[in-house]
Formats: structure tokens, C-alpha cells, sequence
């Protein structure tokens, strides 16, 4: 049993990864597709990530070893999320540790260092930036924990094995006035926390709105590469969160090939209806002033 | 009665129920009429589907009779007209009195508490549909008179206490499942004359103070 819990974490963990450029890329497309516009092609994320990597990294002589370290940091913080997070399979996981706390306060530990570093290299716009992401981390994260406390008040845990079994298995669990709130209230969070547009444009660098890219924008080559990687986790692992404790469907329940097939197929399915529903969403609303 | 209710009936009226409190909320929030407009008419449309869902559980013909006159009269009638008054008075963004937008927020999250609140001896006793029906029902009377109180110009006013007769007419269909029919075409009777009337009336005020702000309007006191 513990081997079999061992294996499917890492796999899901594993194929969250590998999708999560992806769901970048869609959101990309949809976009484009909104505008009248072709678009970068779905596999441009891959594309820049490698071409990241190949490239020279340049640090400020300011900065101090925070700088190099955040990266790494945050990638291990949002990788440890990833492996937490059921996305295939509730039962085979390691759900004495999935807890709903640990996990929101692995987002804030990667969102500390990310902050740190911007302000390391004593930029203008890294203090600046910085200072606006913790405005919108201040106002997003008390939501966040509310939000999912008043789902471990219905489903009776906080641990997320427990909520999606029971939301899977009791019929309209999620489906009462109390979850549905929370479902609309956690989409505009995961949109906040993904800076996405009505709070941030991913798509600009204007120095008058940006909050994620005045961040990294010092970083460079694979330093580069990581931080973006990380982000894209961190999308990731938030949208599988709500997808898989509003729709826990087709889920693994036995340890066989054909149910692993059968549930990673279901979870692409499922994390791509969603990128596309951000990707509208976001086209049909615009920016908010909030500086 | 209430064993015999379906999950997929209970579960989609649930949807329903949180969509119209959401479009309540929403009508707190926007400024300009044309947005309240269209939430009144997301709102009437859900209210409509309820019907249609509460009418195919019970077997109750009356309420595809009612279902259909919701859709007829509050989500093309009267949307229209209000649409029509807009234009015709030139109104497109609206004040608040009391509260700015991020206050009013917060106060119809509490109203909604307070209902869910007040309602709970009585929700413990009635079935699982009526349950969250009653509540969503007495927020949505409580957002639409702070809607009323709220706004200073009249067109928003009158999508408040449409919001009212909403919140009304979920509040008759969830606990009876299904008014007799009369008794319907009544309440629709009642709507059209009341908003016809309104509207007229503020078109009137318009054309002669130039203005829809109910704050300007009591100065014409002095």
C-alpha cells in the first residue's frame, strides 16, 4: 500500500508538472482567439522555458545569495504543493499530509522569498511590485482560508483525501448555496493569486500595473526559467484544487493501469475546460485601477 | 412529498438559487443601469429555470404556465421598457446615498447571514428544497430595499423593489410548489402596472426637473 501511495504521488505530481506550461499556453490561445488575433502557438511556454535555459543568466553585483536562492525555493515550495494536492487519485496519496493549511502556507512561503528577492536588487520596480503583491496576498490570502474553512466545516476535515472522497461520494455535497459561494468566491481568488487580469496583466510590461512581471523582472536565463516554471505550478496546482474538490470526478480508485489512464486522461480533460473558462473570463472583463 | 424529490432536481435548484443571490449581489455592485438591467434579466432567467424545475418535480402544470409568463414579462417586458426609460431620460451611471459600492458589498454579505440566521428555526422544520429557497429568498428582499435605500436615482430604486418581488415570488413558489393560478397572474398584473407606472412617472420627473436624483428631488421641499 505505501509503495502504491509512493508511485501515484510522484506520477501525479509528475504529470502536473508536465501539463502545468500547458494550461498557460491554452489560456494564451483563448485569449487570442477572443481578440481575433492567431495567438502564439499552445506549446509556446515549453518553447520559452527551454529557451531559457540555454541562455546566460546575469545577476545584479548587488544582490545577495537570497537572490539566487529564491528561485529554488519556490520551485521546491510549489513541487511540495504538487505532491500534496491529489489530482488523480484521493485514495493513493499521502493524505495524513495533505492538509489544506500546509498547502495554502506553502503558497505564502514561495510568495515571501519571491518578494524578498525583488527587493534584494534594490530596483525601483521590484519594491514596487513587491509591495503590491503583498497588498493583493493580504486582501487574497484571509479569503482563501475562509473559503476553504467553510468547506471543512461542511465536509467536516481539512484534509483534502477526506473533502474530494466525500464530495465525490455523498451526492450534492458541493452542491448546496453555502459551497457554490465558495466555488465563485475561490475563482476569483485563483484568478488574484495568478495574476490574471482584473487584478494584474500577465501580458504587459507596463510599469504603471505590473505586479508579477515588476518582480522578475531582474532575473535572467535559468533563474528565469524556474521562477516562470514555478508560477506556472503554482497556476496549476490552484486550479486542480478547485476542480478537484468541486468536480472529483473519475478519480482513481483502484491501483491499475486502465484507472490511471483513465484518470489523467479525465484530469486533462477537466484542467483544460477550466484554463478555457479563465481564458474567456478574462476576455471579457478589463483591468481594474487598484493603484 | 419531499422524499420523493430527486438529487438532480435539488442540486440544479440549488445552482439556481445561489446564481439569483449572486445577481443580487452583483446589482449591489454595478453602477452603471445598463448593467443592472442585464443582472435583473440573469436573475429573472434563473427564476424562470426554478420554476421550470420545481413544476417538473411536482408534476405541477401551473408553474411552465408561470415560468413561461416570468420569462415573457420580467426578462423581455420589463427589461426592455426599463431599457427604453434609460434612453428616454439619458441616465447611465447612478450615485449612492449612505454607503460607497465596497460597504454596501460587505453589508449584503451580512444581510444574507442575517437571514440564513433568522430563518433557521424554520429551515430546521422544512425539506431540503425549501430550505435554501427561504433564504435566498429573504436576502433577496433585504439586498433589494438596501438597493432601494441606497441609490439615489429612481430607475435603480425600481430594479430594487424588483429584486423584491423576486425575492417574493421564489420565497411563494418554494414553500407552496405551485400558487394557484390566479393568484399568479395577479402578482404579474401587479408587477407590469407597478414598473409601467414607475417608469412613467420618472420620465415625467425627468422631463420636468431635468433630473431621475432622488436627492435633488427634496430640495424641491424648500
Amino acid at each position: 500500500m505505501n509503495n502504491e501511495i509512493l508511485i501515484i504521488s510522484i506520477v501525479q505530481t509528475l504529470i502536473l508538472i508536465a501539463i502545468s506550461p500547458l494550461i498557460s499556453g491554452v489560456i494564451k490561445k483563448v485569449k487570442a482567439v477572443c481578440q481575433f488575433r492567431q495567438g502564439p502557438p499552445i506549446l509556446q511556454p515549453y518553447y520559452d522555458l527551454f529557451k531559457y535555459l540555454k541562455k546566460d543568466s546575469v545577476v545584479s553585483s548587488t544582490a545577495s545569495w537570497l537572490f539566487l536562492a529564491a528561485p529554488y525555493v519556490m520551485v521546491a515550495a510549489f513541487s511540495l504543493a504538487a505532491f500534496l494536492i491529489p489530482s488523480l487519485s484521493y485514495k493513493y496519496s499521502f493524505s495524513s499530509m495533505a492538509d489544506i493549511i500546509l498547502i495554502i502556507y506553502l503558497f505564502a512561503l514561495a510568495r515571501f522569498f519571491l518578494t524578498l528577492s525583488a527587493m534584494d536588487t534594490a530596483s525601483a520596480f521590484g519594491g514596487m511590485a513587491s509591495s503590491r503583491e503583498m497588498m493583493v496576498c493580504s486582501i487574497s490570502e484571509p479569503s482563501i482560508i475562509l473559503c476553504f474553512m467553510s468547506i471543512a466545516i461542511t465536509q467536516k476535515s481539512t484534509n483534502l483525501s477526506n473533502i474530494m472522497s466525500s464530495a465525490a461520494n455523498v451526492q450534492n455535497a458541493m452542491f448546496t448555496a453555502e459551497n457554490l459561494f465558495v466555488l465563485f468566491a475561490l475563482f476569483l481568488i485563483v484568478i488574484a493569486e495568478t495574476g490574471r487580469v482584473p487584478f494584474d496583466n500577465p501580458a504587459t510590461h507596463l510599469e504603471l500595473t505590473m505586479i508579477h512581471e515588476g518582480m522578475i523582472l531582474e532575473y535572467s536565463g535559468k533563474y528565469l526559467a524556474m521562477v516562470q516554471l514555478a508560477s506556472y505550478i503554482k497556476q496549476a496546482a490552484l486550479f486542480t484544487l478547485i476542480i478537484n474538490i468541486f468536480f472529483p470526478y473519475y478519480m482513481m480508485s483502484g491501483f491499475t493501469a486502465g484507472a490511471l489512464a483513465v484518470s489523467a486522461s479525465a484530469f486533462l480533460i477537466k484542467i483544460i475546460i477550466f484554463s478555457v473558462t479563465v481564458g474567456v473570463f478574462e476576455s471579457f472583463i478589463s483591468k481594474s485601477r487598484l493603484f | 412529498m419531499h422524499g420523493e424529490l430527486s438529487q438532480a432536481v435539488l442540486q440544479n435548484v440549488n445552482i439556481l438559487n445561489t446564481f439569483l443571490l449572486l445577481t443580487a449581489i452583483m446589482s449591489v455592485v454595478f453602477r452603471r443601469i445598463r448593467s443592472q438591467i442585464t443582472a435583473y434579466f440573469f436573475q429573472s432567467l434563473a427564476l424562470a429555470l426554478i420554476c421550470v424545475q420545481i413544476g417538473k418535480a411536482f408534476n405541477n402544470g401551473h408553474l411552465y404556465f408561470a415560468a413561461g409568463l416570468t420569462f415573457g414579462v420580467k426578462c423581455l417586458l420589463i427589461p426592455l421598457f426599463l431599457l427604453y426609460i434609460s434612453r428616454k431620460t439619458m441616465v447611465v451611471k447612478d450615485g449612492e446615498k449612505f454607503f460607497k459600492i465596497p460597504t454596501a458589498l460587505m453589508l449584503s454579505g451580512v444581510l444574507i447571514i442575517f437571514s440564513f440566521y433568522i430563518l433557521h428555526p424554520i429551515s430546521v422544520h422544512a425539506g431540503p428544497l425549501t430550505r435554501t429557497a427561504l433564504n435566498c429568498s429573504l436576502s433577496l428582499i433585504l439586498i433589494g430595499l438596501l438597493l432601494m435605500i441606497n441609490r439615489t436615482f429612481a430607475l435603480t430604486q425600481i430594479i430594487g423593489i424588483l429584486i423584491i418581488e423576486n425575492g417574493l415570488f421564489l420565497a411563494g413558489i418554494a414553500t407552496t410548489y405551485g400558487m394557484p393560478l390566479i393568484v399568479e397572474l395577479g402578482a404579474f398584473f401587479d408587477v407590469i402596472v407597478g414598473v409601467v407606472l414607475m417608469g412613467v412617472l420618472s420620465s415625467k420627473i425627468s422631463r420636468s426637473f431635468d433630473t431621475l436624483d432622488t436627492e435633488k428631488l427634496n430640495l424641491l421641499k424648500y
